[in-house]
C-alpha cells in the first residue's frame, strides 16, 4: 500500500504497476500517449519496476520500437473494433488479463481503454485482480464526436451530452443506442477504483455526467525530459512580434483562424508590418484546406511556415517566437503546447475556453480570444504586443514539472484509489455473484479534488 | 449431439431414428425418420388421428442434415401436407390428437412439440375479407376473363358452407378437362339443364379451392331431356393430383350443387379441345348466353405473341414501364398505352404460364404529355394515355418467366406487347413493399388490399421460421441470442455474451444459441462466434436465419434442433441490465412455468425497456404453439405485434432489458400487419396503439 506521499508502507509489498495505452509513442506522439509513457518513465525514475504496455493495431508492427525491456505490447485488429460502444475483442481482454497475470501487475493505470474495450478494464478488475485508475484524456466516455464535446456538422461548442442531443449529432444512431453507450461506460467505470484528470475543466466534465467526483484526482501532465530554465525574452529587432503556433496544422486546432486573422492583418496595414504569425507542425488537412494554407503563405510576407519540428526542438523553437498561440476551437483538456510553451518562457494566446482556459488565466499568464473569433484574435495579438504586457505575463509563467515529479503524484493518486479499491467480486457482473441495482443517479459534482 | 443419438423413437432398443419436427395447420405434419439397419431402405410412415390410420406415405425426401456416417444425404424425410392433415380432421373429433408412427416398428415417433388436434389442423376457415368496396359486376359478354375473376373472389362465402360428398347434390359431372398455358381449365361434361351457367364454385379434394365458372350448353342425345352437355371454362387455382379424393366442384348458395369429376376423366391436349369446341361451333350446337364471349376467350387466350400490333393492322402502342409482382396475389402494374381508333377496354397480362386480368375497380388512366412525340397532334389521347392498375391472380415464383401485356380494345381484338425484364420487379425480393405506394399512394383503401396483405404474409410466414445450423451443439437450458445487423449493436451483445465465456467452465454455464442473418456481417458474426469458443466443445451454436427482426419465428425450428426444453429469448438490439442478466440465467436453471420477463421500471431507470416478446424466459413447448398461432407480421418484433402470452416478471431489484436500436416497419407496413392480426387480438392491439 502507498502512503499519501506516495512511499509504500512498510508493512505491505508494492504492487507492480502497468501503464497501459491504447497505442505506443513509437507509433502515434498524442497527447495520452506521451503522458502515459512520462508516466511510465517517471516511476521506474523513482525505482518502481513499471510496465508498459501498449495496444497496438495489427498493421503498426513495422513502426512499432519498444524502447525498454519493460514495454509490451499487445495487438488488436481495428476493423473489428467497435468505436460506437468501444468494445474491442475478446482475445484482447484474454491477452491483457493474462498478460497482468504473468508479470505480477497489481496496479493497472490505464491512459485509454480505445484498442482495448471496456472489457479490457473490467476484466483487469475482475479476472487479474489489479487495482484500476484510469486516466481521462479527453471527453470520448460522454462524447462520440472523438471525444471533443462539439456539435456535428456544425462544429459548435456542446455544454452536456444527452441522448437526444447526441442522436441530433448522430442521426445515424438511435436515440436509445445513446442510453446504452453512456449506460455501458458507467458500468465499466463502476470497476474502476481511481481516476486521473489532467485538468479541472474535465474533471467537471466528468462529474457532470455522472462520475463520482471523490474519485477523480486532478494531476497535471509532465514534461518528459524537462531541463534547464525557461530562455528569456527574445531580443526583437525592428520591433517585430512573432505569434508561433505549434501542432497538427488542420482546420480542427483552429488553424483555419490563424488563415483568417492573417486575411483581417492583411488589411490593417499598421500592424501587418510589425507582426509575424509562424507556424510549426504537420500539414495534415482537407486538400481545400492545404490549398488555402499555402496560398496565405504566398499572399501575406508575415504569414510562414516553418515546417515540421522534433519534440526535441519544439522549446528552442518556440524560444524564437514571443507568443505561443493555441487557437483550438474545441474544449481541450490540457495541452501540452501550453506546458511548453511555459517551459520555454512564452505567454500564451488561446481561444478562452475549457482546459486552455484553465492552464492559462486570462491575463496572467497569457491572453484570451473568443473562440473561432479571428477578430478578437487579432484584438488579443495587438494587446499582446506590448513590451509591458509581455514582460508582466512572463514573469507570471508557472514552472512545469517533469515526468518523476509527474509520477509522484501519481503514486499519490494510487495509493488513495488502492485504499478506494473494491474486491473484484463487488465490481463483476451478476455472473461473477456482484449483481448490482438501478443506476448511479447521483447528483453532480460541486467541486473537483486536486492532488 | 448428433441428431441421431436424441431424436428416438419412443424405445431406446429400437434401430429407428426419427423425429415429428413440424406440425402446424400452414405446413402440415413434417419429419424424417430411418432405420439404422438399413439407412437406405424407405419407410412406410402412417399418419393416425384419434389411434387411427388416415394417411400413410413413404419416407423420399434427402436430408442432409442428419448426419450418418456414409450417407450424405438419406432419403429420410416425410411430409403429410396441409391438405391432407386438414382433410383427415374434417368430421373427426375435435378433441382427436394426431400421431405419427412407423407402420414397420409399429412405434409412435418422437416429436418437437405436441402434435395438435384435429381442430388445430382444421382451424375455421377465414372470414371473408373486409374493408374494401364490393367488386362491381361485369358482363361476361364484355370481358368473360374478368367476370370469371370478379366472381372467383365471391366464392369465398362458399368456403364457409359444409361441402360434403353427397350423391344427392350430384347435378351432373365433370367428363374432359385441358388445361390453358394461362393456367385457366376447359371443362367438359353434362348437368342439369336449368341451373347457372356463371357462378364461383369450391373445387374440395382435401384441400377448398375456390373457383368461377362460365359455360355453355349443347344438345347430348345420350342425356335425358332436363340435361345438357357443358363446355366451359373454370378459373381457380386448384390443379390436379394423382394423390387425394377426386375432385368435387360445388356451387350454388349453398353450396347445394354438386358436379364430380368422373374417374375416367379425359386430359385434352390443346389441340383436341380446340377441336372439340370448334366441332361443336360448325355444328351449331353450342347454346346459351355465353357461347360468343367463350369462343373469343379460346381465341384471346391461345394468342400471346408479342409485339404483333403492326401484323394485324392495328395503331396500338403500350409500354409497361414498371410491373411489381407479388407471387400469391398477382402484379401491380404502370404503363401507357396509344390507341388511336378504339378505347381500350381492359388490360391483361401473362406471366410465366399464368394470366392474369386488369381490376377493373383498380384500373386508373392519367395524363402522359411526354407521349405527344410519339402521337403529334394527340393532346387528348396523351390526356389519358398513362395507366396504372392490378392483376390479381396467384403467380408463383416458378411461374416468373417472360411477361407479356395484352392491350384489350372495346372491339375485342387485342395487341400483345413485351414487357422488358428489367421493368418487373418481386415486392420483397427486388422492390420494398412501399414501392407499391408509388403505383397505388392509398394502396391501403384499394378493394384488393386485404387479398395483398394476405399473400405478402402468407409469403414472408413460409420464409421467417426457417434457421440453417451452421454450428449446433444442444444443450438442455439455452440462452438464445439474436445477433443484431448494426455493427455496434452485435459487438455490444458479444461482449456481453463474453462475460458469460469468463464466468468458468463450458460445463457450468447455459448452452448459447446465437440467430443471425448471412448478410453483410456474417465474417463478423464467424469472427465473435470463434472468440467466444465457437470451435470448441460447450461453445455457442450459431444458426442463420432470414432477418434478425423476425428471427423469434424461428425457435420453434432452433429449439427443436438444440433440444433445449428452456430457454431465453434475447431479442436483436436488447440489452439485458446486469441484474437482468443474472435474473435470466437463475431462471434458466429453475423449472418455473413462464413466460417470465424482465420488466424494470422504466420510468427509475431513465430508459426505453424491451417489449416482452423481445426478452422472456419460456420453455419450448409453450413457445412453440404460441409462435405457430402468431401470424407472420412484417417487421417480426420492431412491428410490436407479437403479444407474448401473459408474461410474468422476472423478480429482483432492476431485472431489466433495454431496448436499442428498432426500425419501426413503415405505414404500409403496420397496415399490412392489421390485416394479419388474429380478430381476437385485434382490440388488444388497437387499445394499444391508442
Amino acid at each position: 500500500m502507498l502512503d499519501s506521499a506516495g512511499a509504500w508502507q512498510p508493512d505491505t509489498p508494492p504492487p507492480r504497476i502497468a501503464v497501459i495505452c491504447h497505442t505506443h509513442p513509437s507509433v502515434s506522439k498524442g497527447g495520452a500517449e506521451i503522458a502515459a509513457y512520462s508516466v511510465f518513465r517517471g516511476l521506474r525514475n523513482l525505482g518502481h519496476d513499471a510496465l508498459f504496455i501498449a495496444c497496438c493495431s495489427d498493421a503498426d508492427r513495422g513502426r512499432l520500437h519498444l524502447g525498454l525491456p519493460q514495454e509490451r505490447a499487445i495487438f488488436f485488429e481495428p476493423r473489428r473494433y467497435d468505436h460506437f460502444y468501444h468494445r474491442g475483442t475478446l482475445p484482447v481482454a484474454r491477452e491483457l488479463t493474462r498478460l497482468l497475470q504473468a508479470e505480477g501487475v497489481g496496479l493497472a493505470n490505464f491512459h485509454h481503454y480505445m484498442s482495448l474495450g471496456l472489457g479490457a478494464i473490467e476484466a483487469a478488475k475482475r479476472q487479474a485482480g489489479a487495482v484500476v485508475v484510469v486516466t481521462l484524456h479527453e471527453y470520448l466516455a460522454i462524447c462520440h464526436n472523438h471525444g471533443q464535446m462539439v456539435t456535428r456538422p456544425a462544429r459548435s461548442l456542446c455544454d452536456g451530452a444527452s441522448p437526444e442531443a447526441c442522436n441530433e449529432c448522430f442521426p445515424e444512431h438511435h436515440r436509445s443506442q445513446f442510453v446504452l453507450r453512456r449506460e455501458g461506460f458507467r458500468r465499466a467505470f463502476r470497476s474502476v477504483d481511481g481516476f486521473i484528470s489532467p485538468s479541472c475543466f474535465l474533471a467537471d466534465r466528468y462529474a457532470d455526467w455522472g462520475l463520482e467526483p471523490a474519485r477523480i484526482e486532478v494531476i497535471e501532465n509532465g514534461l518528459l525530459g524537462l531541463t534547464g530554465a525557461p530562455t528569456p525574452p527574445r531580443p526583437r529587432r525592428g520591433g517585430e512580434w512573432v505569434f508561433g503556433y505549434f501542432g497538427q496544422i488542420n482546420e480542427f486546432k483552429g488553424v483555419d483562424l490563424l488563415l483568417r486573422a492573417a486575411a483581417l492583418l492583411a488589411e490593417r496595414r499598421d500592424l501587418a508590418g510589425c507582426f509575424q504569425l509562424r507556424v510549426h507542425g504537420n500539414l495534415v488537412g482537407r486538400p481545400s484546406f492545404v490549398e488555402a494554407f499555402e496560398r496565405a503563405t504566398e499572399e501575406f510576407p508575415f504569414f510562414s511556415y516553418a515546417g515540421a519540428y522534433a519534440n526535441s526542438t519544439v522549446r528552442r523553437l518556440m524560444a524564437e517566437c514571443d507568443y505561443v498561440v493555441v487557437p483550438s476551437t474545441w474544449w481541450e483538456n490540457s495541452p501540452t503546447v501550453i506546458q511548453e510553451a511555459y517551459a520555454a518562457g512564452r505567454p500564451v494566446l488561446c481561444s478562452g475556453i475549457g482546459g486552455m482556459a484553465e492552464k492559462v488565466p486570462e491575463g496572467v499568464t497569457g491572453l484570451h480570444f473568443r473562440p473561432g473569433s479571428a477578430a478578437d484574435l487579432v484584438r488579443a495579438m495587438e494587446e499582446a504586443a506590448d513590451a509591458a504586457t509581455h514582460a508582466r505575463l512572463a514573469a507570471a509563467l508557472p514552472r512545469p514539472f517533469d515526468e518523476t515529479e509527474m509520477a509522484r503524484q501519481y503514486l499519490a493518486a494510487f495509493a488513495a484509489a488502492g485504499r478506494r479499491a473494491v474486491p473484484a467480486a463487488a465490481a463483476a457482473g451478476p455472473e461473477a455473484g456482484g449483481g448490482t441495482g438501478p443506476v448511479d443517479r447521483r447528483p453532480p459534482a460541486a467541486d473537483c479534488v486536486h492532488s | 449431439m448428433n441428431p441421431l443419438s436424441a431424436s428416438l423413437v419412443n424405445e431406446s432398443d429400437s434401430t429407428i431414428r426419427g423425429l415429428v419436427e413440424i406440425a402446424n395447420p400452414r405446413r402440415g405434419i413434417h419429419g424424417w425418420t430411418l432405420d439404422l439397419a438399413a439407412p437406405d431402405r424407405p419407410l412406410r410412415v402412417e399418419l393416425l388421428l384419434d389411434g387411427k390410420v388416415v394417411a400413410d406415405c413413404l419416407t423420399d425426401r434427402a436430408r442432409d442434415d442428419i448426419g450418418l456416417a456414409g450417407h450424405a444425404a438419406p432419403a429420410a424425410g416425410f411430409c403429410f401436407d396441409a391438405a391432407t392433415c386438414r382433410h383427415a380432421s374434417e368430421g373427426a373429433p375435435e378433441g382427436g390428437r394426431f400421431a405419427v408412427r412407423v407402420a414397420a416398428a409399429q412405434r409412435l415417433l418422437r416429436s418437437a412439440g405436441p402434435l395438435p388436434t384435429a381442430a388445430e389442423m382444421a382451424p375455421p376457415l377465414p372470414a371473408e375479407p373486409a374493408g374494401g368496396p364490393p367488386l362491381p359486376a361485369i358482363a361476361v359478354q364484355e370481358n368473360p376473363l374478368a367476370a370469371l375473376q370478379v366472381v372467383e373472389a365471391l366464392a369465398g362465402r362458399l368456403l364457409q358452407q359444409p361441402l360434403v360428398p353427397l350423391a344427392d347434390r350430384v347435378v351432373g359431372y365433370i367428363e374432359a378437362m385441358a388445361w390453358e398455358q394461362t393456367g385457366l381449365i376447359w371443362i367438359f361434361g353434362w348437368m342439369q339443364r336449368q341451373l347457372p351457367r356463371h357462378f364461383p364454385a369450391v373445387i374440395v379434394d382435401g384441400a377448398r379451392y375456390r373457383a368461377a365458372a362460365v359455360l355453355t350448353g349443347f344438345a347430348r342425345t345420350d342425356l335425358p331431356e332436363d340435361a345438357t352437355g357443358i363446355c366451359g371454362m373454370l378459373r381457380t387455382d386448384w390443379r390436379p393430383s394423382s394423390k387425394g379424393p377426386a375432385p368435387w366442384l360445388h356451387f350454388g348458395d349453398t353450396a347445394q350443387y354438386a358436379l364430380p369429376v368422373v374417374e375416367d376423366l379425359a386430359f385434352l391436349s390443346d389441340k383436341e379441345c380446340t377441336s372439340r369446341i370448334e366441332a361443336l361451333r360448325r355444328a351449331n350446337a353450342l347454346e346459351g348466353e355465353f357461347t360468343t364471349p367463350l369462343r373469343r376467350l379460346l381465341a384471346t387466350t391461345r394468342n400471346w405473341a408479342p409485339d404483333n400490333a403492326a401484323a394485324l393492322g392495328l395503331e396500338v402502342r403500350a409500354n409497361l414501364e414498371r410491373l411489381l409482382v407479388l407471387p400469391g396475389f398477382g402484379c401491380l402494374a404502370e404503363g401507357w398505352v396509344l390507341s388511336p381508333l378504339q378505347p381500350v377496354s381492359h388490360f391483361m397480362l401473362r406471366v410465366g404460364r399464368a394470366v392474369l386480368v386488369s381490376e377493373p375497380g383498380a384500373t386508373s388512366r392519367k395524363p402522359r404529355p411526354d407521349l405527344l412525340g410519339l402521337a403529334p397532334g394527340g393532346q387528348k389521347m396523351v390526356a389519358k394515355a398513362g395507366f396504372v392498375t392490378a392483376f390479381a391472380g396467384r403467380i408463383e415464383e416458378e411461374d416468373l418467366g417472360e411477361a407479356v401485356l395484352k392491350i384489350v380494345l372495346a372491339d375485342g381484338s387485342s395487341t400483345n406487347h413485351r414487357v422488358e425484364p428489367g421493368h418487373a420487379r418481386i415486392v420483397g425480393h427486388s422492390a420494398a413493399i412501399e414501392d407499391m405506394l408509388a403505383l397505388f399512394p392509398a394502396l391501403h383503401a384499394e378493394g384488393f388490399f386485404p387479398a395483398l396483405s394476405a399473400s405478402i404474409g402468407e409469403r414472408q410466414g413460409r420464409d421467417i421460421r426457417k434457421a440453417e445450423a451452421f454450428a449446433l451443439r444442444p444443450c438442455r437450458e439455452a440462452l438464445v441470442a439474436v445477433v443484431p445487423d448494426d455493427l455496434p449493436d452485435m459487438a455490444l451483445l458479444f461482449d456481453e455474451l463474453s462475460r458469460l465465456a469468463w464466468s468458468g467452465p463450458p460445463e457450468q454455464r447455459p448452452g448459447i444459441a446465437l440467430l443471425a442473418s448471412a448478410g453483410q456481417h456474417r465474417a463478423a458474426v464467424l469472427a465473435h462466434l470463434h472468440d467466444l469458443g465457437g470451435d470448441e466443445a460447450g461453445g455457442p451454436s450459431l444458426f442463420f436465419v432470414a432477418d434478425p427482426e423476425t428471427a423469434i419465428y424461428a425457435l420453434p425450428e432452433v429449439l427443436a434442433r438444440l433440444e433445449a426444453e428452456r430457454f431465453a429469448f434475447i431479442g436483436p438490439h436488447v440489452t439485458p441490465s446486469e441484474a437482468g442478466w443474472a435474473a435470466l440465467l437463475a431462471g434458466l436453471a429453475a423449472a418455473e412455468s413462464g413466460p417470465l420477463v424482465p420488466a424494470g421500471d422504466a420510468a427509475a431507470l431513465g430508459m426505453d425497456l424491451a417489449d416482452p416478446a423481445e426478452c422472456f424466459l419460456w420453455n419450448r413447448r409453450d413457445t412453440t404453439a404460441w409462435l405457430q398461432a402468431t401470424p407472420a407480421f412484417l417487421g417480426g418484433l420492431a412491428s410490436r405485434e407479437l403479444a407474448l402470452p401473459a408474461p410474468q416478471p422476472l423478480p429482483g431489484e432492476g431485472v431489466a432489458a433495454w431496448r436499442g436500436r428498432r426500425a419501426v416497419p413503415g405505414l404500409l407496413a403496420q397496415r399490412i400487419n392489421r390485416h394479419l392480426r388474429p380478430p381476437q387480438a385485434g382490440a388488444v392491439v388497437e387499445k394499444r396503439d391508442a
